[in-house]
């Protein structure tokens, strides 16, 4: 998981995904994780997670990219999966692929929508303080990665982190508790300056509203038809 | 890593409903005592707990690449209200980058939660109880207690549903079939087997790493960790 | 880079800089004639923006600062520069003026309130730029973070949009408001954090080491922009730093911290440049300029302590074209 990497490709990108309104993209997300939940056998999810790569493909996305971050809740269905290989193939393969499908339905979006514009959109159903913490989070995750960088870097020049393991667990522990210090400060920092801002309990978030076209009509009118495809194949092979 | 995240379509959907609307009224209940409490300074507190506990998940130990996740640090430094925000908040970064599951947020959540709120009970009972205890004893053991039980949480989640493939997937539900529930807890033990063997490894790596971190932080600024609500960072 | 060439460097820029005001008109000059130490004294009580009496302040893990010794007052429109060696107490100083510190003994008042107290109702006239400006950087994005507090105290949605637009047009960053701060370079998150302390068109700007991590050129052009802006708005403002040379571009008065003993020094940048031992104890450097025809005045040269380079080759003029050439002794 590399947040910094993932948010440059949303900042950065220029696809036709990345220019489309953040609540197409939500809502086409959406769509395509119910199909990922709605479809029930093997060959019914591998068809929805195919239809999720060819938008991917189709819209020039990094698909080996998107690939890759999807990969990870692959591991922890792939151990619940291997209790049923021999008892339930077909459950297990179902898991494994719903795991994979759902975690690319994500990572389609994450990819293409800044985490700005997708706090901007969620926070609206958060309280206040969680939704101000979102957007604040954000900051802080990358002057904290900063430092943590710094702190790793240091230990590198002066010697490393320790010739055995637990010295070396020690160490890093340690290299945490000096981000951990800095974050204390952060905290102090950001909240003081918040204060002499004259925070009031929101943090507004305006994104410049781009208009629908034609488009984002298909992308959503794309993945309904793959959630109906999921539904009625769910109800034929009941 | 010393815990795991559900992905989606695992379970059934009458239990991640429930993980999600317990979460919600939580994630309430907590946000508007903090505000009464903290005012502004609830966010920049929260947000950081929130990125200390994503950065730390960036940094690759030398155990197998685990990496750990400071919910229970957390917990320590914030208390369980502010810590369940700060998870809840990291939980829902981590789903956005499909590194957790979007349906299953909430269950991910309350899990984290159960980490923060176990490590703060255990951090203050272990100091009291055993107040000659080094902060790297009393957090360690804070640590592996917290997320055995988590883990433990974890399991009785994905048992509860049955983990049974007709839940799951919709279809015929066989109840009360002795045979089915055998045929079912076949492969919940060895999900359960897995688990705990590459989890217990995790709980002594972060017990390890996180002692160490927390002795550091009590000899340089122990008032980080007076644990109480609406005090510490 | 040695330290003398980066003094020559940094000096050339301030000429440069000296140069482009003289001839874009940007802002008066400030003379050196006209900043007579007397002419501040005529100043009335209620053109007294900011007052500081004997302040002391003890921190959690117990150090004490005192800032006591001289008063510290700044006057509507006025440029104030506050010197001292690190650990003085020009943060602290400037943390008492915004309310974040409240003083064990002393008075603060800041337009005429007690700014732990009653922030509030001043922090409309009050800007801040830190010394480093990710700390306040807040909003998401470029717009969202310099509208924050015209939308924290409440203006209207189209008052907000107007004061945003000309702020941005003001520092040159209209490109950069749909732009997420973190991805910007330090040089221009710090002109927003500098458009998100004027967009209330605020009466008093106080900066914490604004200076920190630039290049001459961007020094230079923080200078310029500062001139620019006091001058536009008629905004007095407080700056602590270390960079020596920009201090006579910058400021109308100075006052230099000794730390323990408070306030040690203050009055225009000639008077207080002049006492270049004075200075060394307390820890501050004096202007590379002044440094030097200070020591050909202890060589016995007639000579004046000039501050700009200007100034210097006036001075540099007037003695080598005089009769006497050599020093007396």
């Amino acid at each position: 998981m590399d947040l910094a990497l993932i948010d440059e490709m949303a900042a950065n990108g220029n696809t036709s995904l990345h220019a489309t309104p953040t609540g197409v993209k939500l809502a086409a997300s959406g769509l395509l994780l119910a199909a990922t939940i709605v479809a029930a056998t093997p060959a019914s999810v591998a068809a929805v997670c195919g239809a999720a790569l060819a938008l991917a493909a189709a819209t020039r996305q990094p698909v080996r990219r998107l690939v890759a971050i999807a990969a990870y809740p692959v591991l922890f269905a792939g151990i619940f999966a291997l209790g049923w290989v021999r008892t339930n193939p077909a459950f297990a393969t179902v898991i494994v692929i719903r795991a994979f499908s759902a975690g690319f339905a994500a990572a389609l979006f994450i990819t293409t929508t800044t985490f700005v514009d997708a706090f901007s959109l969620i926070s609206r159903v958060l309280p206040g303080p969680v939704g101000d913490g979102l957007f604040l989070a954000y900051r802080a995750f990358f002057l904290l990665l900063t430092e943590l960088g710094q702190v790793v870097q240091a230990i590198r020049l002066r010697g490393g982190a320790g010739l055995g393991l637990g010295t070396q667990l020690r160490t890093y522990g340690e290299a945490l508790g000096v981000v951990v210090l800095h974050a204390a400060d952060m905290t102090e920092r950001m909240y003081k300056m918040m204060l002499v801002r004259g925070y009031s309990g929101r943090i507004e978030s305006s994104r410049p509203a781009r208009p629908m076209a034609a488009f984002h009509y298909a992308l959503l009118a794309y993945c309904a038809a793959v959630l109906t495809a999921a539904i009625a194949a769910r109800r034929f092979s009941s | 890593m010393s815990h795991l995240h559900i992905p989606d379509g695992l379970l059934p959907l009458p239990i991640v409903a429930a993980g999600l609307a317990i979460t919600a009224v939580l994630l309430l209940v907590a946000s508007r005592r903090l505000a009464r409490l903290e005012g502004a300074r609830v966010a920049p507190r929260i947000a950081v707990l929130s990125a200390l506990m994503l950065v730390a998940m960036g940094l690759p130990l030398p155990v197998l690449g685990y990496h750990v996740n400071l919910t229970v640090l957390t917990g320590i430094i914030a208390g369980p209200a502010a810590g369940f925000v700060a998870v809840f908040i990291a939980n829902l970064i981590l789903s956005l980058t499909a590194h957790g599951g979007i349906t299953v947020l909430g269950l991910n959540a309350l899990i984290g939660g159960v980490e923060v709120t176990l490590g703060w009970l255990l951090w203050k009972a272990v100091r009291r109880a055993l107040p000659r205890t080094r902060a790297f004893a009393a957090a360690a053991i804070a640590v592996a207690l917290a997320l055995a039980v988590s883990t433990f949480a974890m399991l009785a989640v994905v048992a509860s549903s049955g983990a049974d493939p007709d839940l799951v997937l919709g279809g015929h539900v066989h109840a009360a079939e002795e045979a089915h529930r055998e045929a079912l807890a076949t492969p919940l033990r060895t999900f359960a087997a897995v688990v705990l063997s590459t989890a217990a490894v995790g709980w002594a790596v972060e017990a390890l790493v996180v002692g160490a971190l927390v002795e550091f932080i009590w000899r340089v600024r122990p008032e980080l960790l007076g644990a109480d609500e609406g005090r510490g960072a | 880079m040695s330290s003398t060439e980066q003094r020559a460097r940094a000096a050339a820029a301030t000429h440069e800089h000296a140069k482009r005001i003289a001839t874009t008109g940007a802002a008066a000059p400030r003379d050196f004639a006209a900043r007579d130490p007397a002419a501040r004294g005529s100043t009335a009580t209620n053109d007294i923006i900011v007052q500081v009496r004997c302040l002391r302040h003890v921190y959690p893990d117990r150090t004490a600062v005192d800032l006591c010794g001289l008063d510290f007052t700044v006057c509507r429109g006025q440029r104030v520069v506050v010197l001292g060696a690190n650990g003085s107490g020009k943060t602290t100083l400037i943390f008492h003026l915004l309310g974040l510190l409240s003083p064990i003994e002393g008075e603060v008042t800041v337009f005429g309130v007690n700014p732990a107290k009653q922030f509030r109702e001043v922090r409309q006239r009050v800007g801040v730029v830190l010394q480093d400006v990710d700390d306040q950087i807040i909003g998401p994005t470029v717009w969202d973070d310099v509208t924050f507090t015209p939308r924290a105290l409440g203006w209207p949605r189209e008052r907000v949009a107007r004061a945003g637009e000309a702020i941005l047009e003001r520092l040159g960053i209209q490109h950069l408001r749909h732009k997420i701060p973190h991805y910007l370079s330090g040089g221009e998150k710090r002109k927003v954090a500098l458009a998100g302390a004027l967009v209330t068109e605020p009466e008093l700007l106080i900066l914490d080491e604004p200076f920190t991590g630039l290049d001459p050129r961007s020094r230079s052009e923080l200078v310029t922009l500062l001139e620019a802006v006091s001058s536009q708005l008629r905004l007095a403002y407080i700056i602590s730093t270390h960079e020596i040379d920009f201090v006579p571009h910058i400021a109308d008065y100075v006052y230099v911290l000794a730390g323990p003993g408070g306030i040690a020094l203050s009055g225009t940048p000639e008077h207080v440049f002049s006492q270049g031992d004075r200075l060394r104890q307390l820890g501050v450097d004096a202007p590379s300029l002044a440094e030097l025809f200070a020591s050909m005045k202890d060589r016995g040269w007639d000579v004046d302590i000039p501050l700009t380079v200007d100034q210097a080759i006036s001075e540099l003029d007037r003695v080598l074209t005089s009769s006497e050439r050599k020093p007396r002794r």
